[in-house]
């Protein structure tokens, strides 16, 4: 795999400035939509590789993918651009919201405003997911975790740090053994 | 600030470095801190600020500041956002170097090999898991239904499908 493209920390700071100022429901879509489909700085199967690790650290996952995408196209300040532009101004926003809610609050339409916009942002996820599922190699295990996950957290209620902790080492044993490479690295390895 | 102010800061530290799988899965958390045990705001009022939070442009994490604000004013606010992004920032800076600097080595490919499916299986349940609260109607099912379908087929900006959810509320 070749290096990351480098990206000004203005250009960073800027991409994840939209980012932010769209995020209605959640941001991750949205991040999808910037970074791969209208950038394309990253491809679906980088993006999935960045959310896993975003989801295994602690702290909001858009923070985490908000931050691998800045150190890896822009070093340190890259990171802290690209953390600024996501929260700074949709912060600034979102207090004068705050500040001044009770004078809309009983606005005629907002309650349905704001369901459907839970509604979309559902499917915008869901979108996401079938995009990102695309990526997945065309073997049996991938799909197979993937159905496990999808299964154990949707119909059976699992909760979510247990689910991590025993599907991910059995998947990453399942990706070792299926590993393309692990011929070429063992004569690597000589 | 409040004398609210620190207890609330710190509190935000240490969710933020203990949850996994994204800010939605704290609310109980930040619910039984805020309304059960300091009685600092009631349930109602936590609850529309979660609700404005959700419809209102950027990330989920921004309800922090909303509540920091509600119990302690702008400058809590702004102490509630650094504590929840500065300590889990650096956690997830440490990481993101060690990616860089061992991307090639055999064990980091195959862990996000591994890693790769589990995430499109959450993504797509906790999608559907966000849709089970909202699909209160055959119009909300609609957008929900519409907007997967079309959004995974094409690379249209999100923002469309958000305004056309909001019109044909307003319509329906």
């Amino acid at each position: 795999m070749q290096a990351a493209q480098r990206r000004s920390a203005r250009d960073l700071f800027v991409a994840f400035l939209r980012i932010g100022l769209s995020g209605f429901g959640g941001a991750l879509p949205y991040a999808h939509a910037e970074l791969v489909d209208r950038r394309r700085w990253l491809d679906d199967a980088e993006f999935t590789e960045i959310l896993s690790i975003g989801q295994l650290l602690p702290g909001p996952n858009i923070l985490n993918v908000a931050i691998f995408v800045g150190v890896r196209h822009g070093g340190r300040f890259g990171a802290i651009a690209a953390g600024l532009g996501l929260l700074a101004l949709p912060m600034v926003i979102i207090l004068a919201l705050g500040a001044t809610y009770q004078t809309f609050a009983g606005t005629p339409g907002l309650e349905r405003a704001i369901g459907a916009i839970a509604a979309a942002a559902a499917g915008l996820v869901i979108a996401m997911g079938l995009k990102l599922a695309r990526s997945l190699p065309r073997r049996a295990w991938p799909w197979l975790v993937a159905a496990t996950a999808f299964v154990a957290m949707l119909v059976l209620h699992v909760p979510l740090a247990w689910l991590v902790l025993t599907l991910a080492p059995v998947s990453m044993c399942l990706a070792a053994w299926f590993d393309p490479a692990r011929r070429t690295d063992r004569t690597d390895r000589r | 600030m409040s004398e609210a102010t620190l207890p609330f800061a710190l509190r935000l530290v240490i969710l933020s470095l203990v949850c996994i799988g994204g800010a939605n899965t704290i609310f109980p958390d930040v619910y039984r801190f805020v309304v059960v045990e300091r009685g600092w705001l009631t349930a109602a009022h936590l609850g529309t600020l979660i609700g404005l939070s959700q419809a209102a442009p950027g990330p989920n994490m921004l309800v922090m500041a909303l509540v920091g604000q509600a119990i302690g004013g702008i400058a809590t606010a702004v102490i509630a956002m650094l504590a929840f992004t500065v300590p889990a920032g650096i956690v997830a800076w440490l990481v993101a170097r060690l990616d860089v600097q061992s991307r090639d080595a055999r064990w980091m490919r195959i862990g996000k090999a591994g890693l790769a499916p589990l995430t499109v299986g959450l993504v797509l349940a906790s999608g559907l898991v966000l849709a089970q609260p909202v699909a209160t109607s055959h119009l909300q099912i609609a957008i929900v239904a519409v907007t997967a379908v079309l959004s995974a087929a094409t690379r249209l900006n999100p923002l469309w499908f958000i305004g056309g959810a909001v019109l044909a509320s307003l319509a329906g």
